[in-house]
């Protein structure tokens, strides 16, 4: 898929800000994402991460924000086998059978840390595909407590 | 090995005397003990022998997390710990939970759990990481707050390392210090903080990024899904007694709250969090949580819906001065609710009678302050003056004393009881609010709990009989109205008051083995505590969708049942327990007035109660020992042999 082909996602989950809404710091993000995907948890499998500060009182959730400009697709050496784009919802997302465990997605995310993560037992990278199969949408989302996670096109307000 | 879901499959045992690391594998105990508590109670069972005390070598921290722990069950994040409890009185094998992110990163870390044995020539601390372990020097950690150490391991191994770790009051072997993580959560009541300190075990530290596999994924969502708690739209918009003491006191305006969650994958948000609050006494700002009791550093309240200061006044400052000194019992490592429910009102109470004079105290008693506070946490995590006896728990400090002049002296001053409108109830009660084996009042319609009225009460009193410390671990007794109605109808002797206490007690060994949270399990939604109904059964179906073992609820239960009996075989093997020592120990605290009406025990109608609980269990009614019939039919005919051989088979 050239650049300009590339569909824009759908939009792509997001911490609303503490004025709005609240983390709880329970963590059912990360837990319900690995076991959606992986049938599992792990912080090896977890699409989604939670940065826990709690003698600062911060609680800060990354994922990948499904950029416009894809630069994990466009480094990936078996583009639309790998690292692919899903036609319904945009999703960049990663398919696990092609991917041969370069870390050239990992490298190429312009986010610190990158949010792209990487499974040593299978060699291979994972990250968030919004959950493009499932019904109800993003996992994390529907179990949210506190519902501080949206699936949204606005950049990240934290 | 079998392919394990829910289970990591290895335990690790760490020999601080010999400083080896060994294996064993989880199957030798799993399914038939669950995980958790009940994995401790086997272990205790088979390596506890008679006549190891607290502070004996001996004596091991049994630390098991359960099946559903890293999972997304719901408040699944916990972990218990068992071993000889050097808070009981007298010493012996107890429990005690603990919520965060430890448990679950436990499991990431490759481990069911660990054993700690031995005791260390030096400081140390347990570093455990993908499925490795190392005894490393503690030197630089060694007296160092719980707050302080957990950040120099981050700084040491990575932030999203989880660590517990004692205190200074752990260090100096207190039987009121706690092992804590995070903020605000801790292995508090048993005093194993103290015992970690004389092990020279500063922390343990895990980390990992092992797999915990889960059998049925979508099944397990579902029963996520039928749960009670739902996603909230807005936090804010919950509301319960935290909350409403932020409304009622003067909040500093620069600081902020929100509400958390204390553990992994917990959908309740149970917790206030205070962000950037001014410490009174000392520079800078302070962020943490507060949790049961913490804002009991604020003012003391006897929880009829609002706080106390017009209700048992025994002490009120502000949020700040509250706070701080919440900063302090935790870095300290101190066991919150004997101190905020028990000792200090115990100190207050006994000042104003003139017994607890300011000459054996070693200076003015005047909670309202957070200087006071500031003094006194220190003099009792340092054992300095009368610190060194308090830190021995209030109940050992009042034998020492004296206990008719220090523990019964009644208190006169102003406290309003009673129920409803009618609040001018003044009932008497003594400056001591111990309740039994070393513990503290616990919801049992006295001292802080006054607001709990007859008969409830008496549900307690069958826990508190049966248990080696304060029930609360795991047994917060749940109900709803209907059973309660039939309940009330013939308190005494109703079948269906033992069988609540029954059913919570057999599904708190449920809890604390798969593991899950006492605030929010069993859901009481059958029409009577025996039988399955709406979400009464959603024990068995997380631990069925995690470990894809097809397991009932009534299947579950009689595993309850059988974790609970083994428990009571350490009491009877270890402690000589009997049905005529707990009732000795746990009575007299119920013939004082209660704090609505001034109720007070039926003791002979009270021992029906008693005899029908223990039928329920199949325990001798006269003895309180479980028969070879009941061990045989929970496939314990081991545990029978050894207690036959004993002489303890009725």
């Amino acid at each position: 898929m050239e650049e300009g082909e590339i569909p824009k996602a759908i939009g792509h989950i997001v911490q609303l800000s503490v004025e709005a809404s609240a983390c709880s710091s329970c963590g059912t993000c990360e837990v319900v994402c690995a076991t959606v995907h992986e049938g599992a948890t792990s912080p090896s499998l977890r699409r989604i991460w939670l940065d826990r500060f709690p003698f600062e009182a911060r609680y800060i959730t990354l994922t990948c924000q499904q950029c416009d400009s894809p630069e994990c697709y466009f480094a990936c050496p078996l583009k639309d086998e790998a690292l692919c784009i899903d036609i319904k919802t945009g999703a960049r997302y990663i398919n696990g059978d092609n991917c041969t465990g370069c870390r050239s997605c990992i490298e190429a995310c312009p986010f610190d840390p990158p949010r792209i993560n990487f499974d040593t037992d299978r060699n291979i990278a994972i990250k968030c595909d919004l959950c493009k199969d499932r019904p109800n949408g993003p996992a994390c989302v529907e179990f949210c407590t506190t519902k501080c996670l949206i699936l949204t096109e606005k950049e990240q307000e934290l | 090995m079998s392919e394990l879901y829910g289970w990591m499959g290895k335990i690790l045992r760490a020999d601080l005397t010999n400083r080896t690391l060994t294996t064993e594998d989880t199957e030798k105990y799993v399914p038939k003990y669950i995980g958790g508590i009940g994995i401790a109670h086997r272990i205790a069972w088979d390596e506890i022998p008679k006549g190891v005390g607290a502070f004996d070598k001996e004596n091991k921290l049994i630390l098991m997390t359960g099946p559903l722990t890293g999972t997304p069950s719901p408040t699944s994040g916990r972990a218990e710990l068992g071993g000889v409890a050097a808070q009981s009185l007298p010493e012996q094998y107890a429990h005690s939970g603990i919520g965060g992110w430890f448990p679950a990163e436990l499991k990431y870390a490759g481990f069911d759990g660990i054993i700690i044995q031995g005791q260390a020539s030096s400081p140390c601390y347990l570093w455990v990481h993908d499925g490795e372990a190392e005894i490393k020097d503690a030197s630089d950690l060694w007296g160092l707050g719980t707050y302080d150490t957990q950040k120099k391991l981050r700084q040491k191994h990575g932030n999203y390392v989880r660590s517990i770790c004692i205190g200074p009051a752990g260090e100096n072997k207190s039987r009121i210090a706690v092992l804590l993580t995070d903020t605000e959560n801790a292995f508090g009541q048993g005093g194993f903080g103290g015992i970690a300190g004389h092990k020279n075990l500063k922390a343990i530290c895990v980390s990992g990024s092992k797999k915990i596999k889960i059998a049925h994924p979508e099944e397990l969502l579902k029963v996520r899904s039928d749960m009670p708690w739902k996603p909230m739209e807005n936090p804010y918009l919950h509301c319960d007694r935290l909350e409403s003491l932020i409304d009622f006191l003067d909040f500093p305006s620069n600081s902020a709250w929100h509400k958390r969650s204390c553990g992994h994958a917990c959908p309740r948000t149970c917790f206030l969090e205070l962000v950037n609050v001014p410490r009174k006494t000392r520079p800078g700002i302070h962020s943490g949580q507060l949790g049961c009791l913490g804002p009991l550093t604020i003012e003391w309240e006897n929880e009829k819906g609002h706080l106390g200061r017009d209700i048992w006044p025994l002490w009120s400052q502000s949020v700040e001065g509250g706070f701080e000194a919440s900063e302090l019992l935790n870095q300290y490592g101190l066991n919150e609710w004997e101190i905020l429910a028990g000792m200090v009102p115990w100190l207050v109470m006994g000042n104003r009678m003139g017994v607890i004079t300011e000459e054996l105290f070693g200076g003015p008693i005047n909670p309202s302050t957070a200087e006071w506070w500031i003094s006194f946490l220190h003099m009792l995590a340092y054992r300095e003056g009368f610190g060194d006896l308090l830190a021995e728990g209030v109940t050992r400090t009042i034998n020492k004393l004296g206990k008719e002049k220090y523990g019964e002296t009644i208190y006169t001053g102003t406290r309003l009881c009673g129920l409803g409108e009618d609040r001018s109830l003044q009932v008497d009660t003594p400056i001591n609010l111990q309740e039994a084996w070393g513990y503290c009042e616990h919801h049992s319609g006295r001292g802080i709990h006054s607001f709990r009225a007859f008969p409830v009460w008496l549900l307690r009193a069958l826990l508190w009989m049966t248990e080696s410390r304060d029930p609360h671990d795991n047994q917060h007794v749940k109900d709803n109205p209907s059973w309660l109605a039939e309940f009330e109808k013939d308190p005494y002797f109703g079948e269906i008051g033992p069988a609540i206490s029954f059913w919570n007690q057999i599904r708190g060994q449920l809890k604390s083995s798969l593991t899950v949270c006492d605030f929010a399990f069993p859901i009481p939604d059958a029409l009577h505590p025996l039988q399955s109904g709406g979400n009464s059964n959603a024990e068995a179906r997380l631990f069925s969708a995690v470990t894809g073992i097809d397991t009932t609820q009534e299947e579950l239960d009689k595993a309850g049942l059988r974790l609970q009996t083994l428990y009571r075989a350490i009491q009877i093997r270890n402690y000589d327990r009997t049905r005529e020592l707990e009732w000795n120990e746990v009575v007299p605290f119920f013939r004082r007035p209660d704090g609505t009406t001034g109720a007070v025990i039926d003791e002979e109608k009270f021992s029906v109660m008693a005899d029908n609980f223990y039928e329920l269990h199949g325990w001798d009614k006269t003895t309180g020992w479980p028969t070879r019939y009941c061990l045989e039919d929970l496939d314990l005919k081991d545990i029978a042999d050894e207690l036959e051989a004993l002489g303890k088979l009725p």
